[in-house]
């Protein structure tokens, strides 16, 4: 599969995808380094951790799929305006939701995220957006 | 053939069917949550959603399992089918199935006679009391004749957990659960007694009867245990509405508003704060005469919030005993009225100027959620910061204060303020009502003291010498307290005195503590089970710390039952004397207390003749 470089937004989808890679690699590593310094901080509040792992998790996850979104957005989204702007929601969307989950999970009480979790549901949304006008335009493919 | 526009328009509402579904999966959950039971009881499972930290932190704590349905997770003792004899019958606990059973036989290695089913058990910490509910009793539990103990891994009967004499029957303790135990061990109790009024109609008609013996019960808890409604009060309102994220929110941003429908104890003021955990660690009975009926059909009324004084009287010396037993409550405290049973620890803390002038409360030095499950206490109040948060001034020079050195126990505040002095659960504790020492003035009260109970070879007069002198008397001519206590006192002095010796922080060292042996010998003779079995597990401490140094009594001691049977244990008696006195005999080269000088046998008459005189059954209520 050729992918065209020359195209900005799937460029900008290259770029956000393999750096989100590294980064959220970067964060997998922290959150196995707290595993290994027991840090109390990080391993006893339960909202916390579970919400960096799902940082972690999504980050990785929303970058591949910004990777294989490169891949595929000159093949299936013909329209230049529609792929940029796709490009452009998934990208802050792939920002969005980790960064939400992350800062969720900083200042959160024993049983809810702070309230920087609104930034995942919109990012989420942003994603969707972007997934359905590719899942769209592959269903108009012949 | 659809076409591709009707395959998409399709798959849409595909798509929107679907989600509606889901909706419709989630909302009827939310609505069946939001249901509420006459009592407003949620659980500690509704709490769990967004409490998990502390659901795990009381997860973890002796609350929890104070009362569980019998289960192979939950059941401690021993059903390995070893017959176990006291009291004159012999019972087989057994397991079969997953179920768990006490088998009475006739005879030792005879046959069945009569079997209760175990369905619940009480307590998980010390020891573990069992349940059985049948129809004999009208479906009442009650609680059957042996416990586990864990600390010692073995059954004992009930009469050897109580302060009463070896004049009691098989069956004295078989107590009911359904109007005792409920209340505390439980959250949410509701006795439910079915037949109050046919009951109060045979009393009207002169029939004599014993009401609580008659009573039936179809009892009900929310939930077995103390769980997190016992603290802060019923939750399903609170849960209701923390399902709206804003109102979340709203409280978390704001944290000194008041939280609907559910109390935080740290937040109430010390007094309401204290009576959380008073309205079960201070024994009391109903304000109001028919208050009774409630409490036995639908449960105490206090919730944690309330004021508690405005339904329950706190026992106190000066309780009213029943015509059969006018010192029923007397007898629970001390002369000075310092309680010496336990679960009158609130009643001990509002006695005391730490709570009166000093706004102490049980949470500040206790903490329901954190610490060791062992007392619930933090690392830094066991240190005493509970203390020097008030008493600044002593934490610069803390020995010019203690008299001892600041490193030893004796430095430590719990150990001269709140001496231990009070009975319960097998085992002795700290008083609660926060108090100077005063040797004398408590000897003169008949009541131990932290000073005799550390010093246990000093007189009473010795000890007041010592306080408020910068060095000590040369000698001591008088009786030691803790002897007099020991062989002469009521059973809870004699029981704490038992006990004294076995503790690591006593100021004897080495072979002095020798001198304990022949005292704690005369005690394991005492008419009391509870004495009896301080004094040899005192006598198995000291005996394991001298080694090779000492008399050495080994199996004689761990054959030594202290509610066996009476001949075994006087033919053990004699074997350990015997033994003490060839030991003695080696030791001739030392100091005359070697020998057993400290008791002489004219003393020894004279303080025996005042423990007959102070024979009290002690009914600790629990």
């Amino acid at each position: 599969m050729k992918i065209d470089t020359s195209d900005t937004p799937v460029r900008a989808c290259l770029r956000f995808g393999w750096t989100a890679l590294v980064m959220f690699l970067l964060l997998g590593l922290t959150l196995e380094f707290l595993h290994l310094v027991k840090a109390p901080w990080y391993l006893d509040l339960r909202i916390r951790r579970e919400l960096w792992v799902l940082a972690h998790a999504h980050g990785a996850l929303l970058a591949l799929l910004n990777l294989a979104f490169a891949a595929t957005a000159g093949a299936c989204i013909t329209d230049a305006r529609s792929r940029a702007l796709a490009s452009v929601m998934l990208r802050w969307g792939s920002g969005l939701v980790p960064a939400g989950f992350l800062l969720g999970g900083v200042g959160n009480t024993e049983s809810d995220p702070s309230l920087a979790i609104v930034l995942t549901p919109i990012g989420a949304l942003m994603v969707l957006y972007a997934f359905t006008v590719m899942s769209t335009a592959a269903w108009r493919l012949r | 053939m659809p076409s591709t526009l009707e395959v998409d328009a399709a798959r849409r509402r595909g798509a929107v069917i679907t989600l509606t579904l889901l909706m419709l999966a989630v909302l009827p959950g939310g609505v069946a949550l939001a249901e509420r039971d006459p009592f407003g009881w949620a659980g500690s499972d509704s709490c769990r959603s967004c409490h998990q930290d502390h659901y795990a932190s009381w997860h973890r704590t002796f609350h929890r399992t104070m009362t569980q349905e019998a289960t192979g997770s939950s059941v401690l003792g021993a059903f390995d089918g070893r017959e176990v004899t006291y009291w004159g019958r012999t019972i087989r606990p057994v397991e079969r199935d997953g179920q768990f059973y006490f088998e009475y036989l006739d005879a030792p290695g005879g046959d069945v006679a009569s079997v209760a089913h175990i369905t619940r058990t009480v307590g998980s910490h010390r020891y573990q009391q069992y349940l059985s509910q049948g129809s004999a009793t009208g479906d009442n539990y009650i609680r059957l004749h042996l416990l586990w103990h864990m600390g010692e891994q073995r059954w004992v009967h009930m009469n050897g957990a109580f302060l009463y004499s070896d004049d009691q029957g098989f069956n004295d303790h078989a107590a009911t659960w359904n109007h005792n135990c409920i209340y505390c061990h439980n959250t949410g109790p509701q006795p439910n007694i079915v037949n109050y009024e046919a009951l109060h109609r045979r009393l009207a008609m002169g029939e004599r009867l014993n009401f609580l013996a008659n009573a039936r019960y179809e009892s009900q808890v929310e939930e077995l245990g103390v769980a997190c409604e016992s603290c802060h009060g019923p939750g399903a309102e609170h849960a209701a509405q923390m399902r709206n994220p804003f109102k979340r929110y709203w409280h978390a941003f704001n944290e000194d508003a008041e939280v609907e429908g559910i109390v935080h104890p740290g937040k109430l003021p010390p007094e309401r704060s204290a009576q959380v955990c008073g309205q079960c660690h201070a024994q009391r009975l109903p304000i109001r005469t028919n208050l009774v009926e409630t409490w036995l059909k639908t449960g105490p009324t206090y919730r944690p919030g309330d004021d508690l004084l405005d339904h329950v009287s706190l026992i106190s010396p000066d309780t009213p005993g029943t015509v059969t037993k006018p010192d029923i409550y007397r007898l629970r405290f001390w002369p000075d009225g310092t309680p010496r049973l336990s679960a009158y620890e609130y009643t001990g803390l509002r006695q005391t100027p730490c709570f009166t002038e000093g706004k102490a409360t049980c949470i500040s030095c206790h903490e329901a959620h954190g610490g060791s499950a062992e007392g619930m206490i933090t690392e830094p109040n066991r240190a005493g910061a509970s203390c020097l948060n008030c008493h600044q001034t002593i934490a610069a020079d803390v020995s010019k204060h203690t008299r001892h050195p600041a490193e030893s126990e004796a430095s430590d505040c719990v150990s001269c303020h709140m001496p231990r002095i009070v009975y319960g659960v097998m085992a002795i504790h700290r008083s609660h009502d926060i108090e100077v020492p005063d040797p004398v003035g408590h000897a003169e009260q008949d009541r131990p003291d932290a000073c005799s109970s550390c010093h246990l070879d000093k007189s009473a007069a010795w000890l007041a010498s010592t306080i408020g002198e910068e060095s000590r008397p040369a000698a001591d001519a008088g009786t030691p307290q803790w002897l007099m206590d020991l062989l002469g006192g009521d059973p809870v002095q004699r029981a704490i005195a038992a006990e004294a010796a076995g503790q690591d922080g006593v100021a004897l060292t080495g072979a002095a503590r020798l001198w304990l042996v022949p005292p704690l010998l005369n005690a394991l003779a005492d008419g009391y089970p509870a004495v009896r079995r301080f004094s040899a597990n005192s006598l198995r401490t000291l005996d394991e710390q001298f080694g090779t140094e000492g008399p050495q009594f080994g199996v004689l001691l761990d054959h030594y039952d202290f509610i066996g049977d009476a001949v075994t244990r006087r033919e053990l008696g004699r074997k350990l004397w015997r033994r003490w006195r060839d030991f003695a005999a080696q030791r001739r080269d030392q100091p005359a207390w070697i020998a057993g000088a400290a008791v002489n046998p004219n003393l020894l008459s004279e303080l025996r003749a005042q423990a007959r005189a102070n024979a009290k059954r002690i009914e600790i209520g629990e």
